[in-house]
């Protein structure tokens, strides 16, 4: 293009939205044989100090020259200085984040979507289920919750994986049992696994939490979603009762780039929380 | 709003005057490939004719290739630069009109809700558009029956209507007047504004087809059997979507260069396989079926919920290019004979 182009600067330009905030990765966990999850600290003081996000959003994470991938913000608003991302090994961005090291710069773009509507939630029983990597959006709203304990009544949590290796955050197990109901089970259990055996939404039916004045959370792979949403509706929980977050291919994260595009909606701005009720005006795509 | 003819010969003042003001964009021969819209330079051969352009404007708007930010990353070094185009007066002269409508669908997707495209607008907000209506229409025109013509002519600042030796320059907004500052342009007759009136009622009147009911999307239903039918013959090239002058999906990627990296956006379609497909290997839309029903659905239907706009403006480009021969005219008109429109909600 012959067209000058100019830099931008906060006097030209209102926040370009594509434009990534420098942060540095202070902290690596690793959380099985193929997620980790990473501390990213923003680089901006100001930024550092004033960043807050909502449980359920999402961030996209640059690598620079590999390019960038969504993930959700996986810590709590409530705990401030740092927000942390999980990821699964599974693609290019993914690998080159596996493949770095505390100290290293990473691009995030955030707070995108929208979140958990946990304002409408006070007072109510919640009913976390979540599957695998599922875990990763819910807990972010969990140590919210967490953190604001007395605006909530009973707060029970089912969390399954396939085997005891698979699970996540096993290092906030203790504070999820001191302050919730935590309830585990794997597909197929070593010989030191204590708690349950089987699928999640299994478990749920033994479990049978009440569905009065209660808010069910579901996050998981498909075929667990799929599964578990008749279990709530036996339990007697509505449509408009169940809330999940959905994941689709994104790119520009800001209504634009049309790929997670399903209906009238776009995950990115629209979502990625849906409740059951909303999920159902949308075609049967996902 | 004064009207205003611009006899053919004087051309290059007017261009010249505009130029005075304005940073002029229009469509320009070029002999290694089909003519494309870009800023107007000395010597530049334009086509005002109305003829329709095969590259749509959006390549202007929305290049097909366009650098988001440049990155120098050396370790523990990290700096990044946004590349944002220069906002400037500009003229967009000699698209087609629904050309210019589908600039009002890239309009919704880029400049409303929540986030503003800063790329887009600046090559947009300050952009008069100058549409032009040709004397004769072509085969594969519909634009009257995706939606009432009439509200478009607000969408766009002034249209030129060819009138052979003249143009009609009809001034359809406040921001069109600056169009027509110029004292080489003369008052229209009573048989120019006649002529003018002919050629838009033959614009109106051109290719309205049985779907054109202003329903139609309510009747595209998702589990319709067309969508198979469309996908046995689709080959996904994507050539529907990325000549389209309203389609705007993009990929963002980045090139590395030593130690700089340029992000880039570069031209997407719903119709390629890894447009959906997630890194875990799942894909929501694995086949052509749902790909096929996606780009209907999508400009049919779903735009029109989000946007109050139908993100087709009838060009037929994609009805002239597709190399086996889908004709969404076809397939609109064959989902609309069959279906009931679904009652509103």
């Amino acid at each position: 293009m012959s067209e000058a182009t100019q830099t931008a600067s906060a006097s030209t330009l209102i926040r370009n939205p594509y434009e990534p905030q420098l942060a540095t990765i202070a902290k690596i966990i690793d959380e099985t044989w193929d997620t980790k999850t990473f501390r990213a600290v923003f680089n901006d003081e100001d930024l550092r100090e004033n960043f807050t996000y909502e449980p359920g959003q999402f961030q996209i994470v640059s690598v620079f020259g590999v390019g960038e991938a969504t993930f959700c913000l996986t810590s709590t608003p409530t705990r401030k200085g740092y927000v942390e991302f999980s990821v699964k090994r599974v693609g290019s961005v993914t690998t080159a984040l596996h493949e770095m090291y505390e100290g290293q710069i990473v691009g995030i773009r955030a707070p995108l979507g929208n979140h958990f509507p946990y304002e409408q939630w006070k007072g109510k029983n919640l009913v976390f289920a979540g599957g695998g990597i599922g875990m990763a959006p819910m807990r972010s709203l969990l140590n919210f919750c967490l953190d604001n304990r007395s605006d909530y009544g009973d707060i029970i949590v089912i969390y399954g994986a396939r085997t005891p290796g698979d699970l996540c955050y096993k290092y906030e197990f203790d504070e999820w049992r001191q302050k919730a109901n935590l309830y585990l089970t794997v597909d197929q259990a070593d010989n030191d696994w204590k708690d349950h055996v089987g699928h999640v939404p299994g478990y749920l039916k033994e479990l049978a939490p009440s569905a009065e004045n209660a808010i069910a959370i579901t996050c998981g792979p498909p075929i667990m979603i799929k599964y578990i949403l008749p279990e709530f509706a036996n339990l007697g929980f509505s449509d408009e009762q169940i809330y999940t977050t959905l994941e689709m291919k994104m790119k520009c994260g800001i209504g634009k780039c049309g790929r997670c595009n399903i209906g009238s909606k776009l995950v990115c701005v629209d979502g990625p929380v849906f409740s059951n009720a909303q999920l159902k005006e949308l075609p049967p795509e996902f | 709003m004064a009207d205003k003819i611009l006899p053919k010969d004087k051309i290059p003042g007017f261009i010249d005057a505009l130029q005075k003001q304005f940073v002029v964009v229009a469509p320009v021969e070029r002999t290694d490939a089909p003519a494309e819209f870009k800023e107007v330079a000395p010597g530049d051969n334009l086509i005002l004719d109305g003829s329709q352009m095969m590259m749509p404007p959006k390549d202007y708007l929305l290049p097909r290739y366009e650098t988001l930010l440049k990155v120098s990353a050396r370790p523990g070094e990290v700096e990044v630069q946004p590349v944002v185009p220069e906002n400037k007066p500009r003229v967009m002269l000699g698209m087609w009109l629904p050309d210019a409508q589908a600039i009002q669908v890239l309009d919704r997707v880029f400049l409303d809700g929540k986030f503003k495209d800063p790329y887009y607008a600046a090559r947009r907000e300050n952009t008069t558009l100058v549409a032009v209506m040709p004397a004769e229409m072509r085969w594969s025109w519909f634009c009257a029956s995706t939606d009432d013509v009439e509200k478009w002519k607000p969408n766009v600042d002034a249209i030129m209507y060819d009138l052979g030796d003249r143009f009609y320059i009809e001034v359809t907004s406040p921001k069109g007047e600056a169009v027509v500052e110029w004292d080489g342009l003369s008052a229209p007759s009573s048989d120019d504004v006649e002529n003018k009136n002919r050629l838009w009622e033959q614009f109106k009147s051109h290719n309205v087809l049985p779907f054109s009911d202003g329903k139609f999307y309510e009747r595209l239903a998702w589990d319709h059997p067309i969508w198979a039918e469309i996908a046995q013959k689709c080959i996904g090239c994507g050539v529907c979507s990325y000549m389209c002058p309203s389609c705007s999906c993009f990929d963002i990627q980045d090139e590395v260069c030593g130690t700089c990296i340029e992000r880039y956006r570069c031209r997407d379609t719903c119709q390629f396989e890894e447009f959906t497909l997630m890194g875990s290997g799942h894909n929501p839309r694995p086949d052509q079926l749902p790909r096929s029903r996606q780009r209907l659905m999508h400009k049919f239907k779903y735009q029109h919920e989000q946007y109050g706009v139908v993100g087709c403006t009838g060009c037929g480009r994609c009805v002239e290019l597709c190399p086996v021969n889908v004709d969404i005219r076809d397939v609109l008109n064959k989902v609309c004979a069959e279906r009931e429109p679904e009652p509103t909600t």
